[in-house]
């Protein structure tokens, strides 16, 4: 009879625990049905939809033909694909240096001696961080303007007698992509400089007057001390660097539309034009998975051969 | 002899005033190059606001210093151009951050309070999108758009933007939720609370500063997105403020003017948010969530 009624209990017990756990999981369900929903419909669907017909030939609606790899062929073989890897390069050494560059700037700002002189420079180095970004490109598009008497840089150069050295920026084939890299000097405004500044700030203070006992000078104490505690800031914005980067092309869109004649084109822009200027939805899908696996072999590689600051400094101390 | 040479470099006042001076130069020096960079940094903004309040005719004639009169009616001429613009543009940010807020928060009170199956694979499935970059997508959904028949209608870009932006949403919320005190949902699950009740007079409460950086960060996205708009977007009246500045530079070759003033009322709004977001110690707390 207590044995019955203790196996009932336990049976029961076991019931309960079960229900109580579907319960969980069905209120977990419903919590996580929203958003569930919008990544199926707005990011996982799209994603796979997209990567299928790389292997089309497709105009996104009714034309739709399997062509097998053709698509990456043809990227391969595409004189325009060329051009606009050629010009990424560029854009990609020239921006690299731009994002890692404020880390000196920070550093001139964090050597200064008192604290509310730093202050004030960080909050006014950031403070144009307010303007839109397409805001500071559209300002920038005034200062590159042609003509003499309204473009910054033409009426510039006029008044200091250079009126040679006057021209098109955005129009010259072989001065378009260096333009292009110099909007917004120098570059210091933006989030990579928030980061190097708040690396800078989390060295323990500890190491910086052993520093000063051991008479470092400010330069070997850069190279020797803020750079290796403060490498995983500047890998963060390396990496952050170089997704963006390779995908972007709004900013080549608005100032220059890949011009003059494919002077300044880039991939993602390629991908926009034959996507959706010129239907080729196939061609243009082509292109974005290839930057997608480019971003993340890149993206793996440069955590395989980036060191944390810890093992580095461990390594330094046992030889 | 030692004595001799040693002296002179400690005590003597000649060497020791070089010293100083030396000292004061480097530090004028330092002073100086950041002056130069801060002066290169605002040297177009402040050419911009300069050229806002001029005419055509004064700009030629004088390019450098302020013209007087001031020409406040290039405000009220831009302002009559980009209303409807940042109208929609609020309408779309308004939109994109209560669906961001709204889906993540859920989500993330559910990864990191409740103990379901397969949780682990759930948030990672949310997590992995996070590595997928937005151009892959952008043909995908523009497809879906068109299909939805949601062409030049601005849910056409917040839905998407809702989806877009709730992946590092729920990374950032679920990492908060976590943190928060087991104790208090012991307390309220013995009081009987549902999990719907500790959501939402546990959990949202005390994350009222994280969810403000989510949603000033969702806000900023999809107020300075220019593609998406681009692509969705036909007639005029529904163009975000982002399109419409830029078409606005197309009508007007020669009214520098009116252009820069635009430039000036579109980055009033972004400039209040971030100021905000700085208030909030957004700026700390996003470096930590990023390290």
């Amino acid at each position: 009879m207590s044995v019955q009624t203790a196996d009932a209990g336990l049976d029961s017990g076991l019931w309960r625990g079960r229900r109580r756990a579907l319960r969980r999981n069905l209120t977990a369900f419903l919590f996580l049905l929203p958003t569930f929903l919008f990544l199926a419909i707005f990011m996982y669907q799209p994603t796979f939809n997209v990567i299928y017909h790389t292997l089309f030939r497709w105009d996104g609606f009714t034309v739709e033909r399997f062509v097998g790899f053709k698509n990456y062929v043809t990227m391969v073989n595409d004189p325009n694909m060329h051009i606009a890897t050629r010009n990424l390069g560029w854009f990609f050494l020239g921006w690299m240096l731009q994002r890692i560059s404020p880390f000196l700037v920070a550093e001139l700002v964090f050597n200064l001696k008192r604290e509310r002189t730093k202050y004030w420079y960080r909050t006014l180095f950031v403070l144009p961080m307010v303007v839109p970004f397409l805001v500071t490109i559209m300002i920038w598009k005034f200062i590159y303007n042609p003509l003499p008497t309204i473009g910054v840089l033409n009426r510039m150069l006029g008044s200091f007698g250079l009126e040679e050295w006057q021209t098109a920026w955005l129009s010259e084939p072989s001065l378009v992509i260096l333009a292009l890299l110099l909007v917004s000097f120098p570059w210091i405004s933006g989030w990579p400089f928030m980061i190097f500044y708040a690396g800078l700030q989390q060295i323990p203070n500890e190491v910086l007057d052993a520093s000063v006992i051991d008479g470092c000078n400010v330069w070997q104490r850069m190279v020797r001390i803020d750079i290796p505690l403060v490498v995983t800031s500047i890998q963060l914005v390396a990496i952050q660097t170089m997704i963006g980067i390779i995908q972007d092309f709004a900013f080549v869109l608005i100032m220059t539309a890949g011009g003059p004649a494919k002077a300044s084109l880039v991939p993602g822009l390629l991908l926009f034009m034959a996507a959706f200027r010129g239907d080729q939805m196939g061609y243009g899908a082509t292109i974005g998975v290839t930057m997608f696996i480019a971003i993340f072999i890149l993206t793996l590689l440069s955590f395989r051969y980036t060191t944390s600051p810890f093992t580095r400094t461990r390594r330094t101390r046992e030889t | 002899m030692t004595e001799q040479t040693v002296d002179p470099s400690f005590t003597s006042s000649p060497d020791a005033a070089q010293a100083e001076l030396g000292a004061r130069f480097i530090g004028s020096l330092h002073h100086a190059v950041l002056l130069l960079l801060l002066f290169l940094t605002f040297f177009p903004f402040f050419i911009a606001i300069l050229t806002s309040l001029k005419s055509f005719q004064q700009l030629l004639v004088n390019f450098w210093l302020p013209a007087f009169p001031l020409q406040l009616q290039n405000y009220v001429m831009a302002w009559n151009e980009i209303y409807r613009f940042i109208i929609n543009s609020s309408l779309v940010s308004i939109g994109a951050v209560t669906g961001v807020l709204l889906c993540a928060s859920l989500a993330a009170y559910a990864f990191a309070r409740i103990d379901f199956a397969w949780r682990d694979a759930a948030y990672y499935l949310v997590l992995s999108l996070l590595m997928i970059p937005a151009v892959l997508n952008l043909i995908g959904r523009y497809l879906l758009i068109v299909q939805f028949g949601l062409m030049n209608s601005l849910w056409g870009l917040i839905l998407p933007y809702i989806a877009g932006g709730i992946a590092f949403a729920v990374f950032l919320l679920t990492g908060f939720f976590s943190d928060l005190p087991e104790e208090l949902f012991e307390a309220a699950r013995m009081d009987g609370g549902t999990e719907l009740q500790m959501y939402r007079l546990i959990a949202l409460p005390l994350s009222r500063p994280i969810m403000a950086i989510v949603g000033l960060l969702t806000f900023l996205q999809s107020w300075g997105d220019y593609v998406w708009p681009l692509l969705v977007l036909r007639s005029k009246e529904k163009f975000t403020l982002m399109l419409g500045l830029a078409t606005f530079t197309g009508n007007s070759q020669v009214m520098f003017g009116p252009l820069m003033a635009g430039y000036v009322i579109a980055s009033i709004p972004t400039a209040i948010i971030i100021i905000l977001m700085m208030r909030t110690f957004a700026g700390a707390a996003l470096v930590g969530a990023f390290k």
